[in-house]
């Protein structure tokens, strides 16, 4: 089928009706990028493929921007069987017809859905399934018409109709229908149990089975395991059961021990009776002896403290008599001294004591007097000093001076003075007269002179002598300014010095000074009144001497003359012999009665000592009485001292023979009941530890039997058993399964090695027909194509390196140039019986100008047997080609051949 | 005197051979044990031997031991004797040392030590406990020689291999003459599962129910009855059993093999109390109608039977059919397998495939073949 006319409206970029012509053999679309040559495409497969009710988004997207018309094409065709006129309408008003020519008019053969069918028919299309049809729907074209955006090969083989379409020209690759039947239930089989890549599909039961197998041997081992803790505790458990059989037959052993003992403690009763009667005997024994034996020890004892205490007593007797001798020397002593003292020494000491008193008073009469005089000075001498000072003061109070604070007010005031005059001065111009003759010269007003130069600090008129007079005006406003501030001062500080009645500062400095030296005065007499009125007040205390001197001449009126006609050093010196005569006497004096003391403490001494002795005589006669009387108590039970002796002895003899006795049987005690019963806690003691260890371990082995009760309560053993049995039946059908599933392969296989047997022999003139062209477009650097299973390109034979290459490693120019070269040869083979329509969509490219130079020749070739559409924006490449130019207008508008 | 002679119970046996109906199988073997119990009051034995195994490990749940001790409890007040065998030997935190076990009456007696019971007046009963699951000891050992004078009735009670078994005097051997060296008037014995009587004084009573393919005369108990010291005892095997197992093979060429493979298979027993593994194989020269009788007679097993474990091998027949395969490539893969089959290499693309094992060579083409006639997969 080759296509002669499209007309189309409506259609994308082509709003208006466009018509396009082909011719036979190669036409070359045209056009710009974005022109519309795809379009046209799209023209050609909508329009042979697609049901014309359909609204896929893909048919929808054909209708122009913003255009609610149905998109509309009109194609004629010619096939082996006639002309046809194909047209429909899509979307809006849909519509299929499909026009036979009959003598030269178009007759409507089909339309509708029946149209459809016979339109797609003609290039052996499938049924479409919904919405736009798919590639591999599209029959013939599929293999013919190379689009943009569609892929260069289809996934798996080309579709049945290029199969067929191909089978067709290899008489030994015809199949019928029952083998194709029977190859697809081989194939359905083998995709119960296999992936396409040849792995067990995850769908396959042999697959489940695989996996379920090990899950199952897992949970069985788990479940093992677990079980395995049962047989674990058992294990513990025999250890537990040796372990408690061996306690029990120490247990029985050592409760056998203690039943012996306590056998033999049974006799021990009468033998401690008999202990304990011996024992209470000795005891009795020794109570008589120890009673009799203490008895004639106290005996002793009381005759050895009477010999003492009798010993004792003669002794104080004699210290009494002694003690009373010694009392009596004492009295005789102490009566001598007291004579003494009191008769001779006493009575003297009164007589020069009152010598005395008097010397010392007139020695206090003579000091008052003294003291009297001079505090009379005193009060003469404070009463002179303070008139001075009240002089003083008054003098100060007149004197007008300056304060020290003044002063240097008018110094600051004279030195301002002194800073404006040094300016006045400096402001001031100075003439010097330097004439040829002698000439008096006067200055009005007077100028002050330095050496030769006048200071001139104001207008000034020099008069000189016969001359005449020179005018001379000076210092400028400040000068005057100056002179002001000059005269200002002079006042102020004339002004200041007049309030102290001085005219100049030297004045003011000397009242300065005088008021300051009056001021020193006055503090010196003020310091001597505060000395002398310091302390007692001088006038007060003459008052009081005055009166004391009163008071002593009165006490002196009794003194002799002689005394009262003494000085002062005379008194003195009697006063001092007196004195001494007194000390001396008082020594002696206090000598005496020290003595008299001492021969006082001496006689009590002697009279306590003889007291003493007296009583230690009355305590030991009492003592020595009493010791006889308790001692006569003691023999009175007795009789006789050797009779109380005699007795002890025969106690002594009755309890070592008792005490003999008692150790016999201690003996035969320690053997028959201490050593047993001693025997006999320890087998309870051993009884206890080894009853405690038996209940430790049957705790254990509850505690075990426990943990083996709570396994096996789990129902353990039965879930393996119903495991182990569906495994046991998964396990028997692996085998089979895995035998027939292992069939399914090898009949697919080898069914399949037949089928690329034949599929080489179906790919044989395509491949031999691409690898002649790849050969002559490369220039022999590739050759001799190798066809896979659906007639897809597999590999190159790689000329330089004599191997085969595969498809994907080549350029993606070269993989393209072989698919084009695929196309074309199918396109060739197909048109054997009547020239097919080849379509390639801008698929050249890539293609470098010698490689585009050798496909032409090739492309000439095909357009022998084909309609080749070429669609370019380059014609340069087919320049010199016999080719008709389609050209596809920029605008969608217009277009022709 | 007449006492039960019973063992191998083997309460809670896995049955892994039981497919699906392995819990099942489990439940039948307590109604078997309902059948002893019935049988012993019917028969009013003086006392009941079990002659060890009565459960099938230490670690059988414990609801199996909770019925076990409930039927056993049934017998009562009529004594029963029972020995720990190598399935349940005496061993701490064994089965016997359960609380549920411990639940058990009075009559029961855990035989735990050799030594002499006094079972009734003027018979006393040997018992030869296993304290391990495996030993090359012969546990008969210790039962003492009559004595002199000792004219009471003697029985022996034991558990392990006889000599003249088949795999006798691998575990806990026992002497066969035992009961004569020893004097014994009977030697109740367990272990082997199929019911044996060795002389005339010792015997096996076999296990109660079936526990696998393959054993022997299983499910029997026996009913023995001594008259007196030295009388030779009357040995009763009486069956208990609840399920049949029964292992068939079978080559079926034309309808009549059909027809007796059904006849046999009927003769076994009530199909609902049978496990059947058949193996079943369609001769390469069977008539055409064969498989679908086959299938028909399958399918019904498969509906009647407790359990039906069957291997269908039809491979040579479905090879051996004559088949229309279109010529072409499946007509040449179809001669390739052949070929293969035939262990010879063939030519062209079959070559690749000359080693591929033969089982799944025949599966392959017997596949191609059932395609082609259009039947399953």
């Amino acid at each position: 089928m080759i296509v002669e006319r499209m007309a189309v409206k409506h259609w994308r970029g082509f709003r208006d009706e466009h018509v396009f012509k082909f011719d036979r053999g190669l036409n070359l679309l045209l056009g710009l990028n974005e022109a519309g040559k795809s379009t046209l495409f799209e023209v050609l497969q909508r329009t042979f493929f697609d049901r014309h009710t359909g609204r896929a988004q893909e048919i929808k997207a054909m209708q122009p921007l913003a255009s609610s018309l149905g998109p509309e094409a009109e194609i004629v065709v010619r096939t082996g069987d006639g002309r046809y006129r194909v047209r429909k309408r899509f979307l809006d008003s849909p519509l299929s017809e499909l026009h036979l020519e009959r003598g030269g008019s178009w007759e409507l053969d089909h339309d509708g859905d029946e149209a459809d069918a016979r339109i797609r028919a003609l290039l052996e299309g499938d049924v479409p399934g919904r919405g736009a049809t798919k590639e591999e729907h599209r029959g013939l074209a599929q293999a013919l018409w190379y689009l943009q955006r569609e892929s260069p090969v289809p996934a798996g083989k080309w579709n049945e109709a290029v199969e067929r379409g191909l089978q067709g020209l290899v008489e030994v690759v015809a199949t019928t229908p029952e083998e194709e039947a029977l190859s697809r239930a081989i194939e359905e089989v083998y995709e119960e149990h296999w992936t396409a890549t040849g792995r067990l599909s995850t769908r396959s039961p042999l697959s489940d089975l695989r996996n379920e197998i090990p899950e199952m041997e897992e949970e069985l081992a788990d479940l093992r395991e677990q079980l395995g803790e049962a047989q674990e505790h058992r294990e513990t458990l025999e250890s537990l059961a040796v372990q408690k059989e061996e306690k029990s037959r120490r247990l029985s052993e050592e409760k056998e021990r203690a039943a012996g003992l306590e056998e033999t403690l049974g006799q021990a009763e009468a033998l401690e009776e008999e202990k304990r009667s011996a024992e209470n005997r000795l005891s009795e024994l020794k109570r008589e002896e120890e009673s009799a034996s203490a008895d004639l020890d106290r005996v002793q004892s009381l005759e050895e403290k009477i010999a003492e205490e009798s010993e004792a007593l003669d002794e104080a007797n004699a210290h009494l008599a002694e003690a009373e001798r010694d009392e009596q020397k004492a009295k005789a002593h102490a009566d001598e001294l007291n004579v003494k003292l009191n008769e001779e020494f006493k009575p003297r000491l009164r007589e020069v004591e009152q010598t005395l008193g008097r010397l010392q008073s007139r020695r206090d009469l003579l000091k008052l007097e003294k003291e009297e005089d001079r505090l009379q000075a005193v009060v003469e001498e404070l009463g002179s000093a303070r008139a001075e000072a009240k002089r003083l003061k008054s003098r100060v109070a007149k004197l007008n001076a300056p304060s020290e604070d003044e002063l240097d007010e008018l110094r600051e005031k004279e030195r301002a003075l002194d800073r404006a005059r040094v300016r006045a001065e400096s402001a001031a111009i100075r003439v010097r007269f330097e004439l040829d003759y002698a000439r008096a010269v006067e200055a009005e007003p007077e100028a002050e002179r330095e050496e030769e130069e006048y200071l001139i600090t104001g207008a000034t008129e020099f008069r000189i002598e016969d001359v005449g007079s020179i005018h001379v005006r000076g210092g400028g406003q400040d000068l005057e300014d100056v002179r002001e501030q000059i005269a200002t001062l002079q006042e102020d500080l004339e002004a200041d010095l007049r309030r102290y009645g001085a005219t100049e500062i030297g004045e003011a400095v000397e009242l300065r000074q005088e008021r300051v030296d009056l001021e020193a005065k006055l503090a010196t007499a003020q310091e001597k009144v505060s000395k002398l009125e310091k302390g007692v007040d001088p006038e007060e205390e003459l008052a009081r001497v005055r009166n004391e001197v009163e008071a002593a001449r009165r006490s002196s009126q009794g003194l002799s003359d002689e005394l009262l006609s003494l000085e002062m050093d005379e008194l003195r010196s009697r006063l001092g012999s007196v004195e001494e005569e007194r000390t001396e006497i008082s020594n002696r004096v206090d000598e005496l009665a020290e003595g008299h003391s001492r021969a006082q403490d001496a006689l009590l001494q002697a009279v306590d000592t003889r007291g003493k002795a007296s009583q230690t005589v009355g305590e030991l006669d009492t003592r020595v009485k009493s010791l006889k009387g308790q001692k006569a108590d003691i023999l009175e039970q007795y009789g006789t001292l050797e009779r109380l002796e005699a007795l002890v002895e025969e106690a002594g003899k009755k309890r070592k023979a008792q005490e003999s006795a008692l150790e016999a049987l201690d003996a035969e005690y320690r053997e028959k009941v201490k050593e047993p019963r001693e025997e006999l806690k320890r087998v309870q003691k051993t009884i206890e530890g080894l009853a405690g260890d038996l209940q430790d371990v049957e705790k254990k082995i509850t505690a075990h039997t426990a943990k083996i009760e709570t396994l096996t309560a789990r129902g353990l053993y039965s879930r393996i058993g119903d495991l182990e049995a569906e495994l046991d039946l998964k396990k028997r059908r692996l085998p089979v399964l895995e035998r027939r599933v292992e069939a399914a392969r090898l009949l697919k296989q080898l069914v399949d090695a037949f089928q690329k047997e034949r599929s080489g022999a179906l790919a044989g003139p395509v491949a031999e027909r691409v690898g002649t062209w790849l050969g002559e477009i490369t220039g022999d650097t590739y050759s001799a194509l190798e066809l896979g299973t659906g007639l897809l390109p597999t590999s190159v034979r790689f000329e330089r390196y004599d191997s085969p290459l595969d498809i994907t490693e080549l350029s993606y120019g070269t993989r393209e140039q072989v698919v084009v070269l695929l196309r074309l040869a199918m396109g060739v083979l197909l048109s054997e019986e009547e020239p097919r329509l080849v379509v390639l969509d801008d698929r050249l490219v890539n293609a470098d100008p010698v490689r585009m130079r050798r496909f032409r020749p090739i492309l000439e070739e095909v357009c022998d047997s084909c309609q080749v559409l070429l669609a370019t924006c380059n014609d340069a490449a087919y320049a010199g080609m016999e080719a008709a130019v389609v050209r596809v207008p920029e605008d969608g508008r217009g277009g022709g051949v | 005197m007449k006492f039960l002679h019973t063992a191998d119970w083997q309460l809670g046996a896995r049955s892994a051979q039981a497919g699906h109906r392995a819990s099942e199988v489990r439940k039948k073997r307590l109604e078997a044990v309902e059948s002893v119990v019935e049988l012993a009051e019917s028969e009013d034995v003086d006392f009941v031997v079990i002659a060890g195994d009565t459960f099938e490990d230490h670690d059988v749940d414990d609801v199996m031991v909770r019925k076990a001790v409930r039927l056993l409890n049934r017998l009562g007040p009529v004594p029963v004797y029972v020995l720990p065998g190598n399935h349940d030997p005496l061993v701490p935190g064994g089965i016997w040392d359960r609380d549920s076990w411990k639940r058990v009456g009075e009559h029961v007696h855990l035989l735990r030590a050799p030594g002499e019971i006094q079972v009734e007046e003027g018979a006393a009963l040997y018992p030869c406990p296993l304290t391990q699951k495996r030993s090359t000891r012969d546990p008969t050992s210790v039962i003492p020689a009559r004595e002199e004078g000792d004219d009471r009735i003697r029985i022996g009670l034991a558990h392990g291999a006889l000599g003249i078994l088949p795999e006798g005097g691998r575990n806990y051997p026992i002497d066969p003459a035992r009961a004569e060296e020893s004097g014994l008037d009977y030697l109740a014995l367990g272990d082997w599962h199929g019911k044996l009587v060795h002389g005339s004084r010792t015997a096996y009573s076999g296990t109660i129910e079936p526990t696998s393919f393959g054993e022997k005369d299983p499910g029997h108990v026996l009913l023995v009855e001594i008259d007196g010291a030295g009388q030779e005892p009357a040995i009763l095997g009486k069956e208990v059993r609840v399920l049949r197992w029964a292992s068939h093979e079978a080559e079926i060429r034309d309808p009549t093999d059909v027809e007796t493979l059904e006849r046999e298979v009927r003769d076994l027993g009530e199909p609902d109390r049978l496990l059947l593994r058949l193996r079943v194989r369609l001769a390469a020269d069977a008539d055409e109608g064969v498989p679908t009788a086959l299938e028909s007679l399958c399918s019904e097993l498969e509906e009647d039977c407790f359990l039906l474990d069957l291997q269908l091998d039809d491979s040579a027949f479905a090879i051996s059919r004559e088949v229309d395969l279109p010529e072409g490539i499946l007509s040449r893969t179809d001669e390739a397998l052949t070929r293969i089959r035939e262990g010879s290499i063939p030519d062209g693309p079959g070559r690749a495939f000359a080693s591929e094992d033969e089982a799944v060579v025949a599966e392959a083409q017997a596949l191609l073949h059932r395609l082609a006639r259009g039947v399953g997969r």
